[in-house]
């Protein structure tokens, strides 16, 4: 191993640690937040449960918004809101906030289109049963669509690991800002190599393990 | 002991109203096996979804048990819901439920402890000769199985009738008997009352003891299949003969000739 490396052990291992808590905050957000965003959009659509055309129009245009901007510019854009929410605008907390902002509008398109393909004929079948709204949610709408939502985060995992390499740019370190900084500016090609390595291995591993839920979860 | 009273509905699209169902009175009797038979497109599925309203009514009442179902909150319709099973022509079960949990499933709805939904499951799965298929998933069943869980299903909060959307339109002459006998016994054993739409005359010979035809959103003749011999005054009965397989034809033929 070359001295470039083993001098950099110390920094991979923090930058393990800071892609870590980017994610964690950024997919925790995009569940809690974006999948009631995506329940209520496809809800209020046409046709549907709570079909609402003005709400539906208002929450469709503001995920198309937020998901039109280049992430870098989100970064940029979001800084005040950074520094509110965060207390600073830079390191990996402060990276988390343009993050989540980006995973939540994100995560609930992925979460609408999953719910989507749920059968109308089950849904009427728990209506006609007497099943509450919130009932229909939870043990028909999500349980039905549990495999495409496993897919879905495991989409958006592997995404934000990609996206989170530009939290550098607000010092938000992270596997992806280690292979920039030092493969990418300063030619330590190994450095690049190895990080690149690192990165190949988590979203393998990450895609295995959402592949293989989906799989538990689905009985079609 | 479910009375429709000049119920209706009409639908709205693209700027005109379009009759789905006129005007209607219809009584069904309590334990009576009622069939709702027509052409495609004459209002019997919108006419049996009024009962549950599943579509709301444009007008009219729905009493069943002599209460006005129409006139329910969102509340009060969930729990008359429960006393009017429903068995649809594409079964509609729950995919990433087991059989049994699909059967419990308005059980649980409906607040019952996991123990009590669980015996009672199996006493209805038992009920529809499908009790060692329990911890399988639909996808494992053949159709005609897939329809016994979804009438194990229906009946497993003690309904007083069962609303059949055309339930073996999807399955094949062998499995339609399997679940016309399964619906039988439920009727004749269980008193439970059956509405059933159907289009075919096969399926009102073996399962109904009266029936409604329809046509263009009105019902044109009640027929009551029990008296002997039965009068029919439209000629719909050659129509239905026509659109029947030839099998189905003897119950009809008797009628066209009146």
């Amino acid at each position: 191993m070359s001295e470039d490396l083993i001098s950099l052990l110390p920094e991979l291992w923090t930058a393990l640690g800071e892609t870590g808590v980017m994610l964690a905050i950024a997919l925790s957000a995009a569940v809690v937040l974006g999948g009631p965003l995506g329940i209520v959009l496809f809800l209020t659509g046409r046709g549907q449960l709570w079909e609402r055309p003005r709400l539906h129009f208002v929450l469709n245009a503001a995920v198309n918004l937020v998901r039109s901007f280049p992430f870098v510019i989100l970064l940029v854009v979001l800084v005040p809101l950074t520094r509110i929410v965060a207390g600073t605008t830079i390191g990996p907390l402060a990276a988390a906030v343009p993050l989540s902002a980006a995973a939540i509008p994100y995560f609930a398109r992925l979460v609408e289109q999953s719910v989507r393909d749920v059968s109308p004929g089950v849904i009427e079948a728990a209506q006609a049963m007497g099943a509450t709204p919130l009932q229909l949610i939870v043990k028909v709408l999500i349980t039905e669509a549990a495999p495409t939502l496993a897919s879905s985060l495991t989409v958006l995992a592997v995404s934000f690991i990609s996206y989170s390499a530009a939290a550098g740019i607000v010092g938000g370190g992270g596997i992806g800002d280690l292979a920039i900084r030092f493969g990418y500016y300063r030619f330590q090609t190994d450095v690049m190599l190895i990080t690149v390595a690192i990165l190949i291995v988590i979203v393998q591993s990450v895609q295995a393990a959402g592949n293989l839920l989906s799989r538990r979860l689905d009985h079609r | 002991m479910i009375a429709l009273q000049d119920v209706s509905k009409t639908f709205r699209a693209s700027g005109r109203d379009i009759v789905a169902v006129a005007p209607t009175t219809l009584d069904i009797g309590n334990g009576q096996s009622f069939g709702l038979i027509g052409s495609s497109g004459a209002g019997k599925s919108t006419l049996l979804r009024l009962i549950n309203r599943l579509e709301e009514p444009t007008g009219g009442r729905v009493l069943v048990d002599g209460v006005d179902i129409t006139a329910l909150g969102p509340k009060d319709l969930r729990h008359a819901r429960r006393l009017l099973g429903m068995v649809f022509q594409s079964f509609n079960l729950l995919a990433n439920r087991t059989v049994l949990e699909n059967v419990t499933f308005p059980l649980e709805i409906a607040g019952q402890s996991r123990t009590a939904a669980r015996r009672r499951a199996l006493e209805c799965l038992d009920h529809v000769h499908l009790a060692d298929r329990a911890d399988d998933y639909p996808a494992q069943l053949s159709g005609g199985q897939k329809q016994r869980v979804a009438i194990a299903r229906a009946i497993a909060p003690k309904p007083s009738a069962l609303l059949c959307d055309e339930p073996t339109s999807a399955l094949d002459p062998q499995t339609t008997e399997s679940v016309l006998d399964t619906l039988l016994r439920i009727n004749r054993d269980l008193g439970v009352t059956l509405v059933t739409v159907t289009h075919s005359m096969d399926v009102v010979r073996k399962l109904c003891d009266a029936v409604a035809v329809m046509e263009n959103g009105h019902v044109i003749e009640r027929i009551d299949l029990r008296d002997r011999p039965a009068v029919a005054t439209s000629n719909l009965a050659r129509r239905l003969l026509e659109s029947a397989a030839a099998p189905a034809a003897p119950l009809f033929r008797e009628l066209a000739h009146v």
